[in-house]
């Protein structure tokens, strides 16, 4: 192979020394390291790893001073922490955590450094090369003309009413985001700033205005296009976690990497091929990747995936579960990428074609509108039918197959997802179910089916400000009806409300604080297949998460 | 042959057909679903741009009309087919029972007020706002006035199990629980459709709240609580606490201008009878304060600017260019915070007041389509009846002899209803002429 290339970000104060040392003292090391000297390893966040394997590094390391020794206190027990989470990822996306190394070299240790260098040159001559290196560039999108994205969305049948923004949770927090002064600038020929304004990406695509519009023009999709031409020019509207997740999703879409993800399956019955007609197939998409990525906020959003799996065996379906399944592509799409969206579209649907998949059932609302809305238009002959678990719940519960006989004595109240809800229109199937439990009362927010409030972020931007205050409000609501629970029965709106939690909360806590849960934890209590601790610690407010939301990144300063 | 005219609905339109064609000496059938005739305007307090009193000008008309000897009055009643054509139509007549003999009943409210269910009903005539009994009459001003007994409530229809205390207070014996519902053949040389218009129903446009909130209201419930002979007597109250509204908001095109209710055209009224229920408002107390959230202000009739202008110069209204995107409620004292982008300045802002109204859009009556198919006349996609030529031949139907006229064709205010009445009976007076030759008219009128 080709000479291995490797990253190195090191500290300023002992790594990078630690380096110099080895210059100074003429010890010899292969020549395969470029530096990255950052002020702390604190510093180095599992975006700056991934994008660095992204763009064909065949090794990354992560240089710090020894524990104890950090000049910012803590920063390089972050940095071991980040790692430890970041090999995880990598082990899933199939580049393996042997790409990855954490040295710690103090200013004096020239020789650890160099030698360290050599052993990692000599393993990735071992393992090869980055399977990504050899990926093509994404050919550049085609940006959508003005004149097409005002026809696609109906934006011309506009009459300025102001229904828009009266009805956006963020126009009522953010005097600069408008969804009318957005369209109306458009059908002034203005269209270009938009796309070079943050307003772009402020918009929660949560489809609350377009609900509402009398002329049903299409904002999200107004939104979603015209993306592709701001992404074009290099704007991304500053992603959450600087990005990470867009790394591994353009990872996903990009390179051929020998991906196993079916770990968390463990003692669940599953199969890895449909083998009679009406086999369905569990499409876990991202949820093994939350607990990584979000584990500050304990997500528990593997438990959503085992939890959907464990009850599809009790009520007598051994489903199909792919090792190499991939993203779906919704973010992708809504971020302005509709390249690397249909990449992953095709390389999902010859996986589920190659597997006999004709069926799936999830437990995700985005991919469930993916599939169901986006996939058509981009993949020839998709002809996958694709159900909400809570649909198949529902179907069940209605035909009289499916009771629950375990009690779970709560107030429940229920947050509908945007993609479920506004976007799929299910409304009712949740709720059937949720009421099907012994015990559980349902009870609802004050805004609630079409008229619900978003989590606050969607497509992993813009979370700032704006997002924590649409979040209070909604957890206020929440806590308003007495509820015991909040049931969610999106993996994303449990993350947001969680991570609002996890720091600190402005103003009275006791008037937002309330346990979130997904649908399916409760289904499963009710069908006895957890107990009550192990749900209830998925649960409990996750106070623990002292830590501010590591390598979050709140800056909008950009654009 | 016939030299008969069917008039379909007993609206403002219908009559002003019925009372024309009677005039001119030719014989007219007037058939009205309801017990009475009157239509909406019967029910209104004012009616723009002069603020006239609805009742008192529609009255008079509704008295001539039924006691007009060349116009008979089919209450109750409903057309269920069509045969033969212009000159010779064989239309067939569903007749509801009254269980009140119309003849001997003189509207003294002896069995209203007898019915063991007095009180008890919500009254559909006063948007249930008051109540009735099984026994009643529809409103004050009815004509006929006649009482009805409401088959699905009375005890004794419904179950078998009465006292009966109504047919003992009848002292004129006018009550007949063995009437059947009838259906009768007319046979009529000419038919004219003025079924009229419907209220959009709000519900489903659930942001607004209406039936969730106790303050927010309908232009039709409004209607009700302002008219003097309503069920508050004229006193405008909340529902929650029975206070006189001091701050009322009006938002426009609720169900209209609207692709998600199935109603994209302008309702044409709404921003007339919003400035006339503000001043109706302002009128009965001065320190009440109006706004209205509009879309477009669409006065484009005779006077009606100047109506607008007026409103705001006068009564202090005020006019918001906007369509509210939510309305909320102050659990505590159940004021209701409209949210709106004031799209003349920007910016989301929310208005407390006291008491929503939502100015609903017309649409047509539920069930206008089974009519449609009986006459086998052409309906556009909304449902309602189309011209055959909307601009040279705007009370024509796809059927020769079949005429149209009124709000079953378009939303359309009084003036335009009437205007369209008087048309259509002249061209199914004309038709008369041409189909089934020579009329026994008789020039002058017989009033």
């Amino acid at each position: 192979m080709a000479e291995p290339e490797i990253v190195a970000f090191v500290c300023n104060w002992c790594a990078y020394a630690g380096a110099d040392y080895a210059g100074v003292s003429r010890i010899q090391y292969p020549p395969n390291v470029r530096l990255v000297r950052v002020m702390c390893s604190g510093r180095v966040e599992p975006s700056f790893i991934l994008k660095a394997f992204e763009e064909g590094a065949d090794g990354v390391l992560v240089g710090g001073c020894h524990e104890a020794d950090c000049h910012y206190i803590s920063g390089n027990l972050k940095a071991r922490d980040r790692v430890e989470n970041t090999k995880k990822l990598l082990d899933l996306l199939g580049l393996g955590s042997e790409r990855l190394r954490l040295k710690w070299v103090n200013a004096n240790e020239g020789e650890v450094f160099a030698n360290e260098i050599t052993d990692f040159t000599a393993a990735l001559k071992k393992l090869g090369a980055n399977p990504l290196k050899k990926m093509k560039k994404a050919a550049p999108a085609k940006v959508p003309d003005t004149d097409a994205i005002m026809k696609d969305t109906d934006a011309y049948l506009c009459v300025e009413c102001g229904k828009c923004t009266a009805s956006c949770p963020v126009a009522r927090r953010d005097v600069e985001f408008s969804p009318r002064a957005t369209v109306e600038q458009s059908l002034e020929k203005m269209h270009s700033q938009l796309e070079t304004s943050q307003q772009l990406w402020d918009c929660l695509t949560c489809g609350t205005c377009e609900e509402r519009c009398p002329y049903n023009v299409k904002f999200s999709q107004f939104i979603k296009d015209s993306r592709v031409e701001a992404l074009d020019l290099g704007l991304d509207g500053c992603p959450t976690q600087s990005g990470q997740m867009y790394s591994w999703m353009r990872m996903m879409a990009s390179g051929d990497l020998p991906q196993d993800r079916k770990a968390w399956t463990e003692g669940l019955k599953t199969k890895a091929k449909s083998t009679a007609r009406n086999d369905l197939m569990f499409f876990a998409g991202c949820l093994p990747h939350f607990d990584i990525s979000h584990s500050h906020v304990s997500p528990g959003s593997l438990d959503i995936a085992r939890n959907s799996v464990a009850i599809l065996n009790a009520i007598g379906i051994t489903p199909v579960v792919l090792a190499d399944e991939r993203c779906c592509g919704h973010d992708l799409l809504f971020a302005g990428d509709p390249v690397r969206f249909e990449a992953l579209a095709k390389k999902n649907a010859e996986a589920f074609k190659a597997a006999g998949v004709k069926k799936i059932v999830i437990s995700c609302p985005e991919g469930y509108q993916t599939f169901a809305q986006e996939y058509p238009k981009v993949v020839k002959g998709w002809d996958v039918e694709v159900v909400h678990i809570s649909e198949l719940l529902a179907e069940r519960i209605d035909a009289g197959k499916l009771t629950f006989d375990k009690e779970v004595n709560a107030r429940v109240t229920y947050q509908d997802p945007c993609r479920l809800g506004r976007y799929m229109g299910v409304y009712a199937a949740p709720r059937k179910v949720l009421s099907a439990i012994p015990g559980v009362e349902l009870v609802e927010m004050e805004h609630n089916a079409a008229d619900a409030i978003c989590c606050g972020v969607s497509s992993w931007v813009s979370c700032g400000a704006t997002a924590k205050s649409i979040q209070m409000a909604r957890l206020a609501e929440a806590r308003a009806t007495d509820a015991d629970i909040l049931v969610t029965a999106c993996p994303k709106c449990q993350i947001h409300f969680k991570c609002a939690l996890s720091g600190k909360v402005p103003g009275n806590r006791e008037a937002v604080d309330i346990p979130i849960e997904d649908l399916t934890s409760l289904v499963a209590k009710a069908l006895g297949l957890v107990k009550g601790e192990h749900a209830d610690k998925s649960a409990s407010k996750s106070k623990s998460a002292k830590s501010k939301s590591a390598g979050k990144s709140k800056s909008r300063s950009k654009a | 042959m016939s030299e008969s005219v069917l008039i379909i609905g007993g609206g403002v339109c219908g009559i002003q057909a019925a009372l024309d064609l009677g005039d001119k000496g030719m014989h007219v059938y007037m058939v009205e679903k309801e017990p009475s005739i009157g239509g909406r305007m019967a029910l209104l307090d004012k009616v723009f741009p002069t603020n006239d009193c609805s009742i008192c000008i529609l009255a008079p008309k509704m008295i001539t009309c039924f006691n007009h000897p060349n116009v008979d009055v089919i209450t109750c009643a409903e057309v269920e087919g069509l045969t033969g054509k212009a000159g010779a139509f064989k239309v067939k007549v569903h007749k509801n029972a009254r269980y009140v003999d119309e003849d001997k009943c003189t509207g003294c409210d002896a069995c209203t007020q007898a019915c063991a269910l007095a009180g008890k009903i919500p009254d559909e005539w006063n948007q249930n706002f008051s109540t009735r009994g099984a026994a009643y009459i529809p409103f004050m001003q009815a004509v006929p006035r006649v009482a009805i007994i409401d088959k699905e409530r009375c005890l004794l229809l419904s179950r078998g199990k009465c006292k009966s205390q109504c047919v003992e207070a009848c002292q004129r014996g006018a009550i007949d629980f063995k009437q059947k519902d009838d259906t009768v053949t007319l046979d009529v040389g000419a038919v004219i459709v003025a079924t009229g218009l419907d209220m959009y129903d709000p519900t489903p446009v659930t942001e607004y709240g209406y039936g969730r909130f106790d303050n927010v209201i309908h232009s039709m419930e409004y209607e009700r609580l302002i008219n003097a002979s309503g069920p508050t007597g004229g006193h405008l109250k909340r529902r929650s606490d029975g206070e006189r509204p001091k701050r009322i908001a009006y938002i426009q095109c609720v169900g209209a201008r609207d692709v998600r209710s199935g109603h994209p055209y302008c309702c044409s009224v709404c921003c007339m009878y919003a400035t006339k229920d503000s001043m109706l408002a302002y009128m009965h107390h001065d320190d009440t304060e109006n706004i209205i959230f509009y879309t477009d202000l669409r006065a484009f009739g005779r006077g009606f600017d100047e109506y607008i202008k007026r409103g705001a110069d006068e009564y202090g209204i005020t006019y918001v260019r906007a369509r509210p995107g939510e309305v909320t409620e102050d659990p505590e004292t159940k004021n209701l915070y409209v949210w709106y982008d004031d799209t003349e300045s920007g910016g989301v802002k929310s208005m407390e007041v006291d008491m929503v109204v939502l100015s609903t859009a017309f649409v047509p009556p539920p069930g206008i389509r089974a009519l449609g198919k009986a006459l086998g006349v052409k309906m556009d996609e909304y449902d309602f009846f189309k011209a055959s030529d909307d601009l040279l031949a705007p009370m024509d139907t796809s059927v020769p002899g079949i005429y149209i006229a009124g709000a079953c064709t378009r939303p359309m205010d009084v003036t335009d209803a009437v205007t369209q009445g008087g048309g259509a009976a002249d061209r199914a007076a004309q038709a008369i002429n041409d189909f089934v030759g020579k009329t026994s008219a008789k020039a002058g009128s017989v009033r």
